[in-house]
C-alpha cells in the first residue's frame, strides 16, 4: 500500500471492487497497472482544495467579518461540494465511458461514485478540521474561528 | 506633575471646560494636570451640570488607565483631579440661592446715607433681582456677590493644595459681556494676588497666572421679562476692558492675558438661567481652551516680564461661513487636528462599527474583552463620553459661525469624515470598518500582554487609530 492509497483504505465504505478499479486493476494484468492508479490525483486534487479553500478563508480574504463559527463552517462546506464533485465524477466518468476492467464492471455503477465522493468528502473535511487546528493561529482577522485559540484561552485564563 | 487650576467663571467658563476636557480626551498635548474649579451662583445651569458630569466621566475613566513610558495611549492623558474636599468641581457660593440681591446686602439694615449709595449703584430691578440663577448679565451685582472668595472653605482648600515649589499655575476664564464671568475675574484675580491670609500666599501671590476672556459671540433673543439685553453686551464690554486696561494689564497681575472674540455671533433663546440655559457648543469656546492649552505648556521663563497679550486668528475666515481645519492656522492644525481625528474615528468605530461584530474580532479575543467588559462600568462610561463628544460635534457644527472639521454624522464610508481630505484609499484592500477592526488586529509591538483590560482598551484604539490617520490622511 502506498502513501496515497493510505488515505482510502476504508474500502468497505464505498466498495471493495471500487477501490480495486481505483488502484489501477487491470484484467490484462491480472494485477494493478501503477499508470492507472487514480489515488495520487485524486488526493492531490483534494488536498489542493482544502489548501486552497483554507488558505482564502484565513489568509486571503481574511475578512474581519466572518468570524463567526459559521462562517468557518460555510468554508467548510465549500470544500464539502467540491470534494464530493470530484470524487464522484472520477468514479462515474470511468462509468460511463467504459473503462472500468470487465471482472469490475458489474460491481462500480453510479451508487458506488455517489459513496466514493461521500468518502472523499468525509477525508476532506478530516483535512480541513485538522489544517483549522494547526495552521489558523497566523490568520490576523480569523484566528478564533471557528472557536477561540486554546492558547489564547489558557492564557486569558491566567491572567 | 505641576497642577494647573482652571477657575471657569459663569456659563462661559463651563462651556470653555468642556471644549478643554474634549481636547484632553483625545490626547492633545498639555504639559500639566488640570484641576478645574466652576464658579458660578446658578447651580442648576444646564451648561454647567453637563460640565461637571462630562469631567466626571473623565476621571472615572482615566483612574483605569496608566500613562507609563511604555505605553502610546494619549487619549485622556492628562490628570483631571478636583480641589480637596470640593464637591462636583463646585466654588460654592455662600447666601446666593433663594433671596434677592436686596437681602444680601441687608438693605433694611443700612443707614440712609449708605442706602443711598447703593440707591445710586443698583436699580430697582437689581436689588429685587432673584441671585439663584447668577447675576444675569449684571457685574455690579456680581463685584458685590463674589467678594466672598477669600472667606470660603473652597478657597482655602484651593490654597492649601497649591504647590511649595511654585511651579503650579492658574487660569481663569470668564467672559466679558455677561455678569458672573465679567466680575468675578477682577475680583478672583484681586484675592488670589493680595490675600495674605493663606499660609501659601506668597507662593500663589508669585505663581503665573494666565487668563482668558471671551468678549460677545453671541447675542439673545429680545425679551422684555428678561433681565438679559443683549444690546447692552458691547457697552459693558467696553468698560470692562477700561477696566481690566488699569486694573489688571496695567498692573500686571497677569502673565498672559488671552482675548478671544468674533464678529460672526450667534443667537440663542433668552434664558436668565437654570436647566434652560443649555448653549450649543461653539467654536470661540475651542479656542479659548487652546488658550488654556497655550498657557500650561508656555515655557516659565517666557511668561515673565509684565502681561503678555494674545489674540487668536484665522488662517482664512471663510467670509464668515463654517470653518473646517483648513482654516486654521498652522500651530493650531497641528496640535488638534490629528488627535481629534483620532478620537473621531474611535467614535465612529463605537457608534457604527462595534455593533457590526467588534467583540468577535481577534482584538477583543485576544484581550479578553469580553462581555463582562463591555456590560461594565468602565466601557459604558467610554460609551458615554463618547455620545457626548459626539453631541459637542454636533453642536459647534450648527452653531454660528459653524465649526465643522467632521460630517460628524456619516457612517460610511468611515475614512471621508473629515471635511476637506480626502483620503487616500487602494483599490485592492480592506476598507471602512473591516479596515479599522483589520487594524486594531495587528501584531503589535512593544505590547504589554500583562496590562488591565481597560488599559489594552484604550491603548488599542489609540494605537489603531493612529496608523489609520497617518495611511489615510496627509495631516
Amino acid at each position: 500500500m502506498n502513501f496515497f492509497d493510505f488515505f482510502y483504505r476504508w474500502k468497505s465504505f464505498y466498495g471493495v471492487q471500487l477501490y480495486e478499479h481505483m488502484k489501477g486493476y487491470d484484467d490484462a494484468l491480472m494485477d494493478y497497472n501503477p499508470d492507472f492508479n487514480q489515488f495520487p490525483s485524486l488526493f492531490l486534487w483534494t488536498i489542493g482544495i482544502v489548501v486552497a479553500v483554507f488558505v482564502l478563508y484565513y489568509y486571503i480574504i481574511n475578512s474581519t467579518r466572518l468570524v463567526k463559527w459559521w462562517h468557518w463552517l460555510i468554508s467548510m462546506a465549500i470544500v464539502a461540494g467540491l470534494t464530493y464533485w470530484v470524487g464522484f465524477r472520477t468514479v462515474i466518468v470511468d462509468v460511463n465511458n467504459g473503462t472500468v476492467t470487465p471482472s469490475l464492471q458489474s460491481y462500480v455503477g453510479y451508487n458506488s461514485a455517489l459513496m466514493f465522493g461521500i468518502y472523499n468528502m468525509m477525508l476532506a473535511m478530516v483535512f480541513y478540521f485538522v489544517f483549522t487546528l494547526l495552521f489558523r493561529r497566523w490568520s490576523r482577522n480569523c484566528k478564533h474561528s471557528p472557536w477561540e485559540l486554546l492558547t489564547t484561552k489558557l492564557n486569558n485564563r491566567k491572567k | 506633575m505641576s497642577k494647573l487650576y482652571v477657575f471657569g467663571i459663569g456659563g462661559t467658563g463651563s462651556r470653555v471646560l468642556k471644549s478643554l476636557v474634549m481636547l484632553l480626551a483625545s490626547g492633545v498635548k498639555c504639559n500639566m494636570d488640570i484641576v478645574p474649579v466652576i464658579i458660578d451662583p446658578d447651580d442648576s445651569a444646564a451648561d454647567m451640570t453637563r460640565t461637571v458630569e462630562l469631567m466626571k466621566k473623565y476621571m472615572v475613566i482615566r483612574s483605569n488607565l496608566k500613562f507609563a513610558e511604555s505605553n502610546q495611549n494619549r487619549f485622556f492623558k492628562t490628570g483631571i483631579q478636583p480641589v480637596e474636599n470640593m464637591k462636583d468641581f463646585i466654588f460654592t457660593l455662600e447666601n446666593t440661592h433663594d433671596g434677592k440681591f436686596r437681602d444680601f446686602i441687608k438693605m433694611d439694615q443700612l443707614d440712609d446715607s449708605t442706602k443711598a449709595l447703593v440707591n445710586m449703584l443698583f436699580s430697582e430691578r437689581n436689588l429685587d433681582s432673584d441671585m439663584k440663577v447668577g447675576f444675569k448679565g449684571n457685574p455690579n451685582i456680581g463685584s458685590v456677590v463674589l467678594n466672598q472668595f477669600a472667606d470660603s472653605q473652597e478657597y482655602k482648600d484651593f490654597a492649601n493644595g497649591f504647590a511649595d515649589d511654585g511651579k503650579d499655575r492658574i487660569f481663569i476664564i470668564s467672559s466679558i459681556f455677561g455678569g458672573t464671568g465679567a466680575s468675578g475675574f477682577p475680583l478672583l484675580l484681586k484675592t488670589i494676588r493680595n490675600d495674605k491670609k493663606s499660609q501659601k500666599w506668597k507662593v500663589i501671590s508669585e505663581c503665573k497666572i494666565g487668563a482668558v476672556t471671551v468678549l460677545p459671540y453671541f447675542g439673545v433673543t429680545q425679551d422684555d421679562n428678561s433681565e438679559v439685553d443683549s444690546s447692552t453686551f458691547i457697552s459693558k464690554t467696553k468698560s470692562a476692558l477700561a477696566y481690566y486696561d488699569s486694573n489688571i494689564s496695567g498692573n500686571n497681575s497677569l502673565n498672559a492675558l488671552y482675548y478671544i472674540g468674533d464678529s460672526v455671533t450667534a443667537s440663542y433663546s433668552n434664558c436668565e438661567g437654570g436647566s434652560g440655559q443649555k448653549n450649543d457648543a461653539h467654536f470661540i469656546e475651542l479656542c479659548s481652551a487652546l488658550a488654556v492649552l497655550d498657557f500650561a505648556n508656555t515655557p516659565e521663563e517666557l511668561l515673565d516680564d509684565g502681561t503678555k497679550h494674545f489674540e487668536y486668528g484665522l488662517k482664512d475666515d471663510n467670509e464668515g461661513r463654517e470653518l473646517t481645519f483648513k482654516n486654521l492656522g498652522e500651530k493650531t492644525k497641528k496640535s488638534i487636528m490629528v488627535p481629534l481625528t483620532q478620537f473621531v474615528l474611535m467614535n465612529r468605530y463605537l457608534n457604527n462599527g462595534f455593533e457590526k461584530g467588534g467583540q468577535s474580532q481577534t482584538w477583543a479575543k485576544d484581550n479578553q474583552l469580553d462581555d463582562s467588559f463591555f456590560s461594565g462600568h468602565f466601557f459604558e462610561q467610554v460609551q458615554s463620553f463618547h455620545e457626548d463628544f459626539h453631541q459637542w460635534l454636533k453642536e459647534m457644527a450648527r452653531n454660528k459661525r459653524a465649526f465643522m472639521p467632521f460630517d460628524a454624522d456619516k457612517v460610511n464610508p468611515l475614512f471621508e469624515i473629515v471635511n476637506g481630505y480626502k483620503p487616500k484609499s487602494k483599490w485592492l484592500g480592506k476598507k471602512n470598518y473591516d479596515l479599522f477592526d483589520d487594524t486594531l488586529n495587528s501584531n503589535w509591538k512593544g505590547w504589554n500582554g500583562a496590562a488591565s483590560r481597560e488599559q489594552k482598551f484604550m491603548e488599542l484604539f489609540f494605537r489603531a487609530t493612529e496608523e489609520l490617520t497617518n495611511e489615510k490622511y496627509n495631516m
